[in-house]
């Protein structure tokens, strides 16, 4: 782990189902599937190894199904892995800490004060039956924050931040769009002003002008705040835009990484070379 | 019960065995302050919904010393308190009181008595919902993991949108605390008046889900603070210029009820809940009507 690394993850792994003696040469990328066809048992992450940098932008890349939303939520310690570490170092703190040793309680109180996640699906990270400003004020409310003016006002800032209508703040979120709900999921992540973001296909699902609108607001929080991202995308195009370096995964395993030109430019696994020619 | 029916009872209804489990159960809540613990629950010849919960725990402790007191909403004559203390005293046979301060056990629905309690006495509750989280979180398999994990931000954000929506906190009763800084904890249907009397207080609490099957207890000297924010403090009921109409007390938790009159219809008058109080000011005539 460098100095200036945030977090460190190291051969971590994830898998669903007992294992058997096959598996090893039945599955992964060679083989072009995950599942051992002898005891069905699931490679989801296999000895997964990187390291982010504070106020780096990282990408992972890879099929459906290829392990990187699992590799995210274990990051997110909503999943627990079987094995590996996952170095986390606060900036200016003290030694690191390996998040997987962390108890229950201190796993959730490390999730809500240092990280902040948008899903895929929005109903994943908003609760449905609360307003919109209720869901954003959940993470103020964990983090101790016990004045009902105070949370309006920081409710209202990140409101203007990610360019929703302060009007609309009471609002239930089934009476937003698809791309509002998504900027809801945002200021919600960003309201304890989080270490990492991480940022789980945050644009599928949605028409490209509003893709282009949420990728815009994403890299201007970035820029402003200089926040640190995990960015998981099967889509080249979001990784390129967002990411200054990219993980390739395929069946549970990381098969390329590099800077993100770089894999775009020259890449060196036939996966790659197979998803980069797709994207253009 | 007839005289020569008593062979049929062991003392406190309850087999021994029972009574037994329900105790390691009492000792494990007052171990872990406003923790849910699980108990086997046993049918009895009241219905679920009675006090069955509060009731288990009482034929479970009470020993033949103790003096009894049973209350219904403060009330010692209720259909509720009369009815229990004659199913407890039949098959104990202990003495019973209406004086707070005589009783060694009081069982109580929904209140909490106006005399403050002393370190040789227990409170016992009858609880209707266990669960404060059950308001945000219906499935119990994920609120046991929030509470595990201390994970009460809904609950919060529920009390938070009350602030929002209505201008200020809107739990009439079954108010939600924090016990010892870590469990959320139901209060019962105790009004908001009685919840301060759980903090630091000499006496033993004890609460009992019938229904539920789930004890939980707050011990002496145990920090109980409700759930509120800086600029919405907690609130007791209050209204300014409500009095007793029997003995004129103001400092007290007042029912109104309608007394019909002759000539202009009746009226709504307030009185004290707990009858035992109001009745001691009355003789002591520490305040005329």
């Amino acid at each position: 782990m460098t100095t200036t690394s945030l977090l460190h993850v190291a051969d971590l792994h994830k898998r669903y189902g007992p294992g058997c003696a096959a598996c090893a040469e039945l599955t992964g990328p060679s083989q072009g599937r995950s599942q051992c066809p002898r005891c069905g048992t699931v490679y989801a992450c296999v000895a997964a190894n990187f390291s982010l940098q504070t106020g780096e932008v990282l990408g992972i890349v890879g099929e459906s199904g290829s392990g990187k939303s699992t590799l995210l939520q274990m990051v997110n310690l909503s999943i627990a892995a079987d094995q590996g570490q996952i170095w986390y170092h606060e900036p200016g703190g003290s030694a690191p800490v390996d998040l997987l040793r962390m108890d229950a309680y201190a796993a959730r109180r490390f999730r809500n004060d240092r990280l902040g996640i948008v899903h895929q699906r929005p109903e994943l990270g908003l609760n449905m039956h609360f307003s919109v400003g209720g869901n954003v004020a959940e993470k103020l409310l964990l983090a101790e924050w016990r004045h009902v003016g105070r949370i309006r006002g920081r409710t209202s800032e990140l409101k203007l931040q990610t360019e929703l209508p302060p009007e609309r703040i009471d609002d239930e979120p089934y009476t937003f769009s698809g791309g509002m709900l998504q900027r809801v999921q945002i200021a919600k992540a960003l309201a304890s002003r989080p270490s990492l973001l991480l940022l789980d296909e945050v644009t599928s699902g949605l028409d490209l002008s509003v893709q282009a609108r949420v990728l815009d607001l994403i890299r201007r929080i970035q820029w402003e705040e200089q926040i640190t991202m995990l960015l998981v995308s099967h889509d080249l195009g979001v990784i390129r835009q967002l990411a200054r370096r990219t993980i390739v995964m395929k069946n549970g395993h990381i098969i390329e990484a590099g800077l993100t030109d770089q894999i775009m430019e020259d890449p060196q696994h036939p996966y790659t070379q197979l998803l980069v020619s797709s994207a253009l | 019960m007839q005289q020569n029916d008593d062979h049929l009872y062991t003392f406190g209804l309850l087999d021994e065995d029972a009574k037994r489990e329900i105790r390691r159960s009492l000792l494990k809540a007052v171990a872990i302050p406003g923790h849910q613990v699980p108990f086997a629950s046993r049918d009895l010849p009241i219905a679920r919904g009675w006090g069955t919960g509060g009731l288990q725990i009482t034929l479970a402790i009470i020993t033949p010393e103790d003096t009894l007191k049973v209350i219904d909403q403060g009330d010692d004559a209720g259909v509720n308190a009369v009815n229990l203390r004659r199913l407890i005293t039949q098959t104990t046979g202990v003495a019973t009181t209406v004086a707070t301060s005589e009783a060694s056990l009081i069982q109580t629905r929904h209140r909490i008595p106006e005399e403050p309690l002393r370190a040789d006495q227990i409170l016992v509750l009858q609880v209707p919902m266990v669960d404060p989280l059950r308001w945000v979180e219906p499935n119990l398999e994920r609120a046991t993991v929030m509470h595990g994990e201390a994970d009460y931000g809904r609950m919060w954000v529920y009390m938070y949108e009350s602030v929002v929506r209505a201008g200020d906190l809107r739990i009439a009763s079954q108010y939600p605390v924090m016990v010892n800084g870590r469990y959320m904890m139901d209060t019962t249907p105790i009004p908001r008046w009685d919840v301060p009397r759980l903090d630091m207080a000499e006496a033993l609490f004890l609460f009992g889900a019938g229904r539920e099957k789930r004890i939980y207890a707050v011990p002496p000297h145990t920090s109980v603070v409700p759930l509120q924010f800086e600029d919405y403090p907690f609130r007791t009921e209050y209204q300014a210029g409500q009095r007793c109409v029997r003995c004129g007390a103001e400092n007290t938790f007042l029912t109104s009820h309608f007394v019909a009159g002759p000539a202009d219809g009746g009226q709504w008058v307030t009185s004290c809940s707990d009858t035992n109080f109001c009745d001691q000011r009355l003789g002591a005539g520490e305040v005329q009507p």
